[in-house]
C-alpha cells in the first residue's frame, strides 16, 4: 500500500473525529510561543509561575489550617531508598534542588511595557521580609521520563472526597453525582514507561489524574493540586474591564461579596495577579483572594498556600473558582533565609532553578526581586524562593510594539549550605580510609536495564596511555571540566533523533545521552547547578565491559569535553575517559575508578580500595561495573587538572604519534631517516596536480641573491611596498580567470583572497582581492607549486595592480602556519599555541639573520624542506623557519631602512575593480532612500556633500561561481550545500540533521524555465539546480532561477491560525493601514522562529494597486538624530547605508494569509556576500551626468530614446544583488515608470559585464 | 449562517448557498488545500472546485457537519492534484513531510490492497481509543498536514512531545491495523 492511499483512507474517518481536531484548531489557539533555543533559566521560570498560577497550591479552605509557627519537622520525610537523607551541621536536611525536565517546556518570559505593569504577588523588600521560612515536602511528586513526567501515586478516594466536599459546597447533590475521570496515560505510554525504566509504571498512570461531576450547570473537577469549580452561569461584575488593575480589583470585590459564602476569609485580601501583556500588546490582570497574615510568614504562605483564584471573562463573568489544594503538612524545617540582595548575587553566579551551561545572566538587569514559594510537579521540595525579574533586552520587542520582555528567575531563599548541590558536604571533610570491596554500598538501580539488554556485547576495556587517550579525544575539541553530575535521566533514541543537533554523531548506536545536572566543578572547586546532556560511550545494546551505562539518579564524576566544531549549537559534552562512580562509604566521599585505567595518573594518586578490583552491579546484572581504584576527589582532580593543564600546554607531537606525516612539519621534528632518504613529506591533502613542465628554481635565473639585493633592486624601481597576510579562499581556473580579466597567464593562477592583517602596521584587514600567483597546474617553477584554497599566506605588494588583480612581489613570499592549530588550511597538526611560524617559500638565497630576532632562524629540520602540497611531482621548497613577529619585525627594520615602507603608508593593496552585473533579475528592492526630510534636505546630497564618502561594496559568492556569465555547468554544490547548512544554524537546526534534496533539471527543462534555447545543453544535467531542504516548517532552497541567477529563498509555513489583524492579504485589496497594523503582529507570530531581536525594523512599502510588502530589516541601522538645525550628524552615514543595504537585500516579506518569504535571515547576508571593500561614492551629480553618457542599466527600455538626466523624476540608492550600491533613476514611460541603474561608486572600478 | 441553514439553501437551489459557504469556510478550505499542495492558485482552485462539487452534490446529500463535508471533498481534490503533479517531490507542503513519517507505519513498496473506506474506518477505531491530545494530533497532522509547531503550540507542549506522541500513536495504529487484518 501506497503512503498516499493511506492518506486518502483517512478521508473515511468519521465527522466526529475530524470535527474534533478541527475545532481543535479552530478553538485552541496557540499558547505562549515556546522558544527553541531559549534558555532553561526561562523554563524554569515558566514552569514555576504555569503551576504556581494555575495550580495555585492554595490551601482548601475549608480544611484546618496549620499554624505556621507550631511547623513540626516531619519526621518521616527522607530520600528515597530510605537511607538517612544527609544534613547540615546544624541538622536541617540538605535539600535537593527541582530538577528542570528538559522537555518540560516553558515560555521565553512575559510582555510589558514597563516592569511597574505587572502585579506582583510575593513579598518584596517594601514589605517585612522573614528571617527564615517552612520548606515543605512535595506530597504529589511526578516522577521524570525522557517525554515528560508521570504521576508516582494515585488517589482516586482522596480526590473523591475533596470532589464531593466542594460539590456539597456549592450545593450539588453529592450523593447522586456522575463522576467521571479521565486519564491521560494510555496503554503505550505504560509500556514505553517500563521499557525505559525497566520498572513497573506506578500507580498513577493507572488511575484518572482529574475527576470530574456536574449538576445544575456547575462542574466540579477535582485534580491532585487543585479543585475547579466551572460555573456556566456565574454572575458578572459591573464594567469590568480586564486590562485595568482597578477594574479587576472592583470586579474581585464584587465576586467576594456574591460568592460570600463560597469563600470565606475572615480578614480578605486581594491579590492582583499578572499584568502582562501578549504578543499583540494586550494586557491581562487576574485576582486571587487570600486572608491577611498577621506576620510576613504567615503573609506568605497565606498567598502562596491558602488563595483562591478567580477566572473572569473578558465579559466580566466568574467562570470558574479555583482551590489550591497545596501539600503543606510534611514540614521539613524552618530554614534560614538569604537577603535579596544575596539572591541576585547568587543569580549572578549562575545558582538559580534549572541554570544550564551557556546561560546568560544579567544581575544588572534585576529590576525587582520578591520572595514566594517554588513549586514543581517533579520537585521533591516546595522551597522558599526569591523570584527575579530580569530585563532581558535580547527578547524584547520595544521598537515594533514598545514591550519589553521580563524573564523571571527562581533563586532558592534558603542559605546555601542547606541545599545539596551546594553544600561542602560533610563527607569531604571526614577522613578517608582504605576499605574493602565488600564495604561498597549496594547499588540502588540494581539490574534496571536487565530487561532491555537483549543483544549484550560487551566491548573488551584495554588500558590505553595518557598519550593515546589525549589523541582520541583532543584533536579537534576541547577539554572541558572535571565535573561531579548527578543523572537525571536519558534521552530517548526518539527523541534525540528528533532533538535538534543529537542526531547526526556517527557511532551513536553504541553511545547513549544523559540529561544530567551538575554539582561541582573540581578544577574550580566550586558548587554549580547546571542542567546538561551529555554524551557517554556504551549502551544498553552495546556496552564496555565494566563499565555498563549510568541510569538515573547515578552521581558520577567526568572529565568533559565537546568538539568545538559544534561548540555554539551542539550542546551536548561527551566523556569518554576518566569516569569515576562517585560513592559515600562511612561518611566519606570516594571516586571509583571504573572502565580503563589510566597509570600515569592512578600511580600517583592513594588508593583506598584495598583490592585489586572491585565488581558491582549497577544498572545491569550482565556487566556489573569493575573498579579498579578508589580515590580522595581532591586529590585525584588536582592531578587530573595538572595533566590536563599540561597537555593543553604540549605540542601535540607530544601526544600525537605521528613522525612522518605533516605533523612532523609543523612540530619541527627532527627524523633521522627521513632526513637521510630526504623524500619529501606529503600534506594529509591530496595533490591536486602533476606538473608537465617545471621550470628551475627562482635563485638559479638570475635573480637576486641577496636579501638586500632585492630590497636595493626594488627601491630602485621606486615601490612602497607592504606586506599582507591572506587566506586563499577560492582557486580560480584559467576560464574563469579570461572570463573576469580578459586576459590571463597561463603559466599563472588567479586566486580570491580575504586580506585579514597588515603585517608592516600591524593592524587587522578585512577584505577581499584577487591575486595572481606563480605558476600553474600545468606549468610551474621548481618549489613553488600552486597554493590550494585555505591556505595562508604572508607577501609583499609593490603598488602597482595589473588589471584588478595583484600580483606579489617575487622573493618574499612566507607559507603561515597559524595558532589555531592548522596549517595553512592543509589539515596538519597543531604546532606551540600562540605561536605563528612562517615558512619562506623557495628564495633559498635570501637568509635572514638578525641576533635581535632570536625566533628568526628557526632550525627547520630536513623532513621540513620539502612537503608535497598541490602538485604530486613539485614538492613546496621551504627555506626558513621564523616566528611571524619575528620575521616582520626583522623586514620592517630591513624596509624601512630601504625606504620601501613608512609607518604610516596607506596599503598599496588596491581596491580591486568590481563587476556590474546586468539586474536581468531584481535589482534589489526599493530602498526609499531620496525623498527629502522633512526639513528639506536631500538625503542622498547629505550622505556625500564632499565626494569624499565612502560606501562597502560586496561581491555575492555565488557570482564567483557563476564566471562564464552564469553557465549553470559551474553551479557549485558544495557552495548551495553549505549555505543551506548556514541556514539551518541559522533556524536553530543542526546542519548535521537536515536532509538536503536536490533536483538535476534536464536540458529541457532549463532551457524552458530560462525561455533560452541556445544553451546547448547535455539532455541530463549533471549538476543540482536546486537544492533545499525541509524542517520543523521552514525550508530553505537554493535554486537556478531562469538559467543565470542564482536565488536563496527561505519559506517559512504560514502555520498558525492567525489572529484577527493580522489575516491580510497583503497582495490584493488590503489597505494600508490594515497592512500596517498586520505587520508588527506577524514578526512578532514569527520573531521565536526567526530568531530576530529588536534590531531590525517593520515597514510597509506600497507597491501600488493595493498590493503592499511588509519588509523586516534584521540589520541594525538607520539610528540617527537630526541635530538641532535639522541636519543630520555625519556619523550617521554608516548607518544609513547599512539602512539602504537593509532595504535593498536583507527583508522578510510577508505573503498572503501571513506565510512568510525570506528574501534575507540573520546572517544570510554574510552568508551571502563577502565586503569587497570601502569604496568612494560617486556623487549624484557626477552620476546623472554617466547616465546621459549611457553608463547604465536600464530595466525597461527607454522606447529607444536618448536618456536624458533632466527625464528623472525620482533618484533613490540601493544595493543590487550583486552587493554594489546604485543609482537607481526613475524616468516616466509610458504607463509607468523606467528604472535606470548607475553604480554609486567611482567608474574606474566598474567593468561592466555584458 | 447556520449550517442547517445554508444546506437548507442547497437543497433550495439557491445560489447563494456558495457564496455564504464561501463566506464561511473559504479559508478553512484554502487552507487544507495549501497545507497538501502548498500553491496559492491551486488552493484557490480548489476551493472553487469544492464549492462546485457541493453545489452538484447537496441535495441529494444532506451533511450533517457541512465544514467537515466540505474539508473531506477539499482534502480529496487537493490529494488528486498532488497524486496528478509529476513534481510530488518538489511540492514544499508540510503533506510532503508528514508523508515522509509514515514510513514506520506503511511501506510504500508492498503491502496488500484495502478498500480506502474500510481501512479509514479501522483508523478512526482506532483512534477513538486513543486520548484525546494524541487523537486530534494524530487527525490534524495527518488529515490536515498541520505542522508540528502548530500542534505544539495549540497543545501547549513541546514539538518533541508531538513527535513522540505521533510517534507512539503510529506505532499503536500499526499494530492495532495488523491485528485487524490489513498489512501495510
Amino acid at each position: 500500500m501506497k503512503k498516499l492511499d493511506f492518506m486518502a483512507a483517512l478521508n473515511s474517518l468519521s465527522d466526529g473525529t475530524i470535527a474534533e481536531a478541527a475545532d481543535a484548531r479552530e478553538n485552541n489557539p496557540p499558547k505562549r510561543n515556546i522558544r527553541p533555543r531559549l534558555k532553561y533559566g526561562a523554563i524554569a521560570a515558566c514552569a514555576a509561575l504555569v503551576i504556581l498560577a494555575a495550580a495555585g497550591i492554595a490551601r482548601n479552605v475549608h480544611i484546618e489550617r496549620s499554624d505556621p509557627d507550631a511547623d513540626v519537622t516531619d519526621s518521616s520525610v527522607s530520600d528515597n531508598d530510605g537511607a538517612v537523607a544527609p544534613v547540615a551541621d546544624d541538622g536541617l536536611m540538605l535539600l535537593k534542588l527541582p530538577e528542570i525536565n528538559y522537555f518540560g517546556g516553558g515560555s521565553r518570559g512575559v510582555f510589558a511595557r514597563d516592569i511597574s505593569e505587572i502585579a506582583f504577588t510575593g513579598l518584596d523588600e517594601d514589605d517585612d521580609l522573614p528571617g527564615e521560612l517552612s520548606v515543605y515536602k512535595n506530597g504529589s511528586r511526578w516522577l521524570p521520563v525522557s517525554w515528560g513526567a508521570v504521576p508516582e501515586t494515585a488517589d482516586v478516594e482522596g480526590m473523591t472526597a475533596v470532589l464531593k466536599e466542594y460539590a456539597a459546597l456549592w450545593g450539588l447533590d453529592a450523593d447522586s453525582l456522575e463522576i467521571k475521570g479521565e486519564n491521560s496515560f494510555t496503554e503505550s505510554d505504560i509500556e514505553n514507561y517500563e521499557k525505559e525504566t525497566g520498572s513497573p509504571a506506578p500507580e498513577g498512570m493507572k488511575f484518572p489524574q482529574t475527576l470530574e461531576a456536574s449538576q445544575n450547570g456547575i462542574t466540579v473537577r477535582a485534580g491532585r493540586n487543585e479543585v475547579c469549580v466551572f460555573l456556566d452561569d456565574g454572575d458578572t461584575a459591573p464594567d469590568y474591564d480586564g486590562s485595568d488593575p482597578d477594574s479587576v480589583y472592583a470586579a474581585a470585590e464584587y465576586f467576594m461579596s456574591a460568592y460570600a459564602d463560597k469563600i470565606n476569609f475572615d480578614d480578605p485580601e486581594i491579590i492582583l495577579t499578572d499584568g502582562t501583556r501578549d504578543v499583540y500588546g494586550k494586557r491581562e490582570y487576574g485576582a486571587k483572594l487570600c486572608s491577611r497574615g498577621k506576620t510576613p510568614a504567615e503573609e506568605i504562605r497565606s498567598r502562596e498556600f491558602e488563595s483562591v483564584t478567580l477566572d473572569i471573562d473578558g465579559e466580566g463573568r466568574l467562570s470558574s473558582i479555583s482551590y489550591g489544594l497545596g501539600e503543606t503538612e510534611s514540614t521539613v524545617g524552618l530554614y534560614p533565609l538569604i537577603t535579596p540582595e544575596e539572591a541576585i548575587e547568587e543569580y549572578s553566579r549562575g545558582n538559580y532553578i534549572g541554570a544550564e551551561e551557556d546561560d546568560v545572566v544579567y544581575p544588572e538587569n534585576v529590576l525587582e526581586t520578591e520572595l514566594c514559594y517554588f513549586f514543581l510537579d517533579t520537585a521533591e521540595y516546595i522551597l522558599p524562593c526569591y523570584r527575579l525579574w530580569v530585563y532581558d533586552p535580547d527578547a524584547s520587542i520595544e521598537q515594533v510594539m514598545d514591550m519589553k520582555c521580563y524573564d523571571c528567575y527562581y533563586v532558592p531563599a534558603v542559605e546555601p549550605k542547606y541545599l545539596e548541590s551546594q553544600s561542602s558536604t560533610s563527607a569531604e571533610a571526614k577522613p578517608l580510609k582504605p576499605f574493602s570491596a565488600s564495604e561498597l554500598p549496594t547499588y540502588r538501580n540494581l539490574g534496571c536495564y536487565d530487561s532491555v539488554v537483549s543483544d549484550f556485547k560487551p566491548v573488551t576495556a584495554a588500558d590505553e596511555t595518557l598519550e593515546e587517550i589525549f589523541a582520541d579525544s583532543y584533536e579537534n575539541s576541547f577539554i572541558g571540566s572535571f565535573y561531579k553530575v548527578r543523572v537525571n535521566g536519558i534521552v530517548s533514541d526518539e527523541d534525540r533523533v528528533w532533538l535538534n543537533g543529537y542526531d547526526v554523531l556517527s557511532g551513536d548506536g553504541s553511545a547513549m545521552f544523559y540529561e544530567a545536572t551538575v554539582l561541582y566543578d573540581y578544577f574550580a572547586e566550586k558548587p554549580m547547578n547546571k542542567n546538561i546532556i551529555f554524551r557517554m560511550t556504551g549502551s544498553a545494546q552495546i556496552q564496555n565491559s565494566g563499565s555498563p551505562p549510568f541510569t538515573a539518579s547515578d552521581t558520577v564524576a567526568l572529565l568533559l569535553y565537546r568538539d568545538s566544531e559544534y561548540s555554539d549549537f551542539n550542546r551536548e559534552f561527551k566523556c569518554y575517559e576518566f569516569v569515576y562512580d562517585v560513592e559515600s562509604i562511612d561518611g566519606a566521599e570516594y571516586l571509583l575508578a571504573r572502565g580503563r585505567s589510566v597509570p600515569e595518573l592512578e600511580s600517583g594518586l592513594t588508593d583506598y580500595l584495598t583490592d585489586e578490583t572491585a565488581s558491582v552491579v549497577t544498572s545491569t546484572t550482565a556487566n556489573p561495573a569493575v573498579y579498579h581504584g578508589a580515590y580522595d576527589p581532591a586529590e585525584l582532580s588536582k592531578k587530573l587538572k595538572e595533566i590536563v593543564d599540561g597537555a593543553k600546554k604540549l605540542p601535540l607531537e607530544e601526544l600525537v604519534e605521528n613522525t612522518n606525516g605533516p605533523g612532523a612539519l609543523a612540530h619541527g621534528v627532527e627524523d633521522p631517516e627521513s632526513a637521510m632518504e630526504a623524500e619529501p613529506l606529503e600534506f594529509e591533502s591530496r595533490p591536486q596536480y602533476s606538473a608537465a613542465e617545471i621550470s628551475e628554481p627562482i635563485a638559479a635565473t638570475g635573480e637576486p641573491q641577496s636579501l638586500s639585493e632585492l630590497l636595493k633592486s626594488w627601491q630602485d624601481m621606486g615601490k612602497t611596498v607592504h606586506g599582507v597576510e591572506y587566506r586563499i579562499t577560492y582557486v580560480y581556473t584559467y576560464e574563469e580567470a579570461v572570463n573576469l580579466y580578459g586576459e590571463f597567464y597561463p603559466q599563472r593562477t588567479l586566486y580570491r583572497a580575504h586580506a585579514f592583517y597588515d603585517a608592516l602596521n600591524g593592524c587587522p584587514l578585512d577584505y577581499y582581492f584577487d591575486v595572481a600567483g606563480w605558476g600553474s597546474a600545468e606549468i610551474q617553477e621548481e618549489g613553488r607549486p600552486p597554493y590550494a584554497e585555505g591556505d595562508r599566506l604572508l607577501s609583499f605588494f609593490g603598488g602597482e595592480a595589473s588589471d584588478g588583480y595583484e600580483i606579489a612581489l617575487s622573493g618574499l613570499e612566507f607559507m603561515l602556519f597559524t595558532s589555531d592549530c592548522s596549517i595553512a588550511g592543509h589539515g596538519g597538526r597543531a604546532t606551540v599555541e600562540d605561536v605563528k611560524l612562517a615558512y619562506h617559500i623557495g628564495g633559498g638565497q635570501y637568509r635572514f639573520e638578525s641576533p635581535s630576532y632570536p625566533n628568526l632562524d628557526l632550525e627547520l629540520s630536513e623532513s621540513e624542506k620539502r612537503v608535497i602540497t598541490t602538485t604530486s611531482n613539485n614538492p613546496i621548497v621551504f627555506t626558513q623557519k621564523s616566528t611571524l613577529a619575528s620575521l616582520t619585525g626583522y623586514l620592517k627594520n630591513m624596509l624601512y631602512n630601504y625606504g620601501l615602507w613608512e609607518p604610516a603608508d596607506a596599503l598599496a593593496v588596491r581596491l580591486p575593480q568590481v563587476v556590474a552585473e546586468p539586474q536581468v533579475y531584481a535589482a534589489g528592492n526599493a530602498s526609499g532612500f531620496a525623498e527629502n526630510l522633512p526639513t528639506g534636505q536631500n538625503l542622498l546630497d547629505m550622505l556625500n556633500p564632499d565626494g569624499e564618502t565612502k560606501i562597502p561594496v560586496y561581491a555575492r559568492k555565488m557570482y564567483r561561481n557563476l564566471p562564464l556569465n552564469g553557465m549553470i555547468e559551474n553551479v557549485d554544490r558544495s557552495f548551495m550545500r553549505e549555505l543551506l547548512r548556514f541556514y539551518a544554524v541559522g533556524f536553530g537546526l543542526n546542519p548535521d540533521g537536515i536532509e538536503i534534496q536536490e533536483d538535476r533539471l534536464t536540458a529541457e527543462e532549463i532551457e524552458k524555465m530560462s525561455e533560452l534555447t541556445h544553451l546547448d545543453l547535455p539532455p541530463e544535467y549533471g549538476e543540482p539546480t536546486r537544492m533545499w531542504f525541509e524542517e520543523g516548517g521552514v525550508k530553505a532552497e537554493i535554486y537556478v532561477t531562469d538559467g543565470m541567477t542564482y536565488r536563496a529563498d527561505i519559506i517559512i509555513d504560514s502555520g498558525f491560525d492567525l489572529p484577527e489583524g493580522a489575516k491580510v492579504d497583503f497582495y490584493f485589496g488590503a489597505t494600508r493601514e490594515e497592512a500596517e497594523n498586520a505587520a508588527p503582529a506577524l514578526l512578532m507570530r514569527y520573531e521565536w522562529l526567526l530568531g530576530y531581536n529588536d534590531a531590525g525594523r517593520t515597514e510597509v512599502i506600497d507597491m501600488g494597486d493595493n498590493c503592499y510588502v511588509s519588509m523586516y530589516h534584521p540589520l541594525a541601522g538607520f539610528e540617527y538624530v537630526p541635530e538641532e538645525d535639522g541636519s543630520i550628524p555625519e556619523e550617521s552615514n554608516a548607518d544609513i547605508l547599512r539602512t539602504v543595504l537593509n532595504r535593498s537585500l536583507c527583508s522578510v516579506d510577508f505573503m498572503a494569509d501571513g506565510a512568510i518569504y525570506c528574501y534575507g535571515i540573520p546572517g544570510a547576508f554574510e552568508a551571502e556576500y563577502e565586503k569587497v571593500g570601502d569604496y568612494r561614492m560617486l556623487p549624484l551629480q557626477d552620476a546623472l551626468r554617466l547616465m546621459d553618457d549611457g553608463y547604465y542599466d536600464g530595466i525597461q527600455a527607454y522606447g529607444g530614446a536618448e536618456m536624458r538626466s533632466e527625464d528623472v523624476v525620482y533618484t533613490e540608492l540601493i544595493y543590487g544583488i550583486d552587493g554594489l550600491p546604485y543609482y537607481k533613476f526613475y524616468v516616466p514611460l509610458d504607463g509607468g515608470y523606467g528604472t535606470y541603474l548607475v553604480p554609486a561608486i567611482e567608474e574606474e572600478y566598474v567593468v561592466w559585464n555584458e | 449562517m447556520q449550517d442547517d441553514m445554508i444546506v437548507e439553501l442547497f437543497w433550495k437551489r439557491d445560489e447563494s448557498a456558495l457564496s455564504e459557504s464561501e463566506a464561511k469556510y473559504s479559508g478553512y478550505l484554502k487552507r487544507i488545500a495549501m497545507n497538501i499542495i502548498a500553491n496559492l492558485e491551486d488552493a484557490k482552485e480548489v476551493v472553487n472546485e469544492t464549492l462546485f462539487r457541493a453545489w452538484n452534490s447537496i441535495p441529494p446529500q444532506r451533511p450533517d457537519i457541512l465544514r467537515t463535508y466540505l474539508g473531506k471533498i477539499a482534502r480529496e481534490l487537493s490529494l488528486d492534484r498532488y497524486r496528478a503533479s509529476h513534481r510530488q517531490k518538489r511540492i514544499a507542503s508540510e503533506f510532503t513531510v508528514s508523508l515522509d513519517e509514515l514510513d514506520d507505519l506503511v511501506s510504500d513498496s508492498g503491502g496488500d490492497i484495502f478498500d480506502s473506506r474500510l481501512l479509514g474506518e479501522a483508523v478512526d477505531a482506532y483512534l477513538k481509543g486513543v486520548s484525546y491530545e494524541a487523537r486530534t494530533a494524530f487527525v490534524q497532522r495527518y488529515y490536515f498536514a498541520d505542522t508540528l509547531r502548530e500542534i505544539a503550540a495549540r497543545q501547549g507542549c513541546t514539538e518533541s512531545k508531538v513527535k513522540s506522541m505521533l510517534y507512539r500513536t503510529r506505532q499503536g495504529l500499526r499494530a492495532y491495523l495488523e491485528k485487524e487484518g490489513f498489512s501495510l
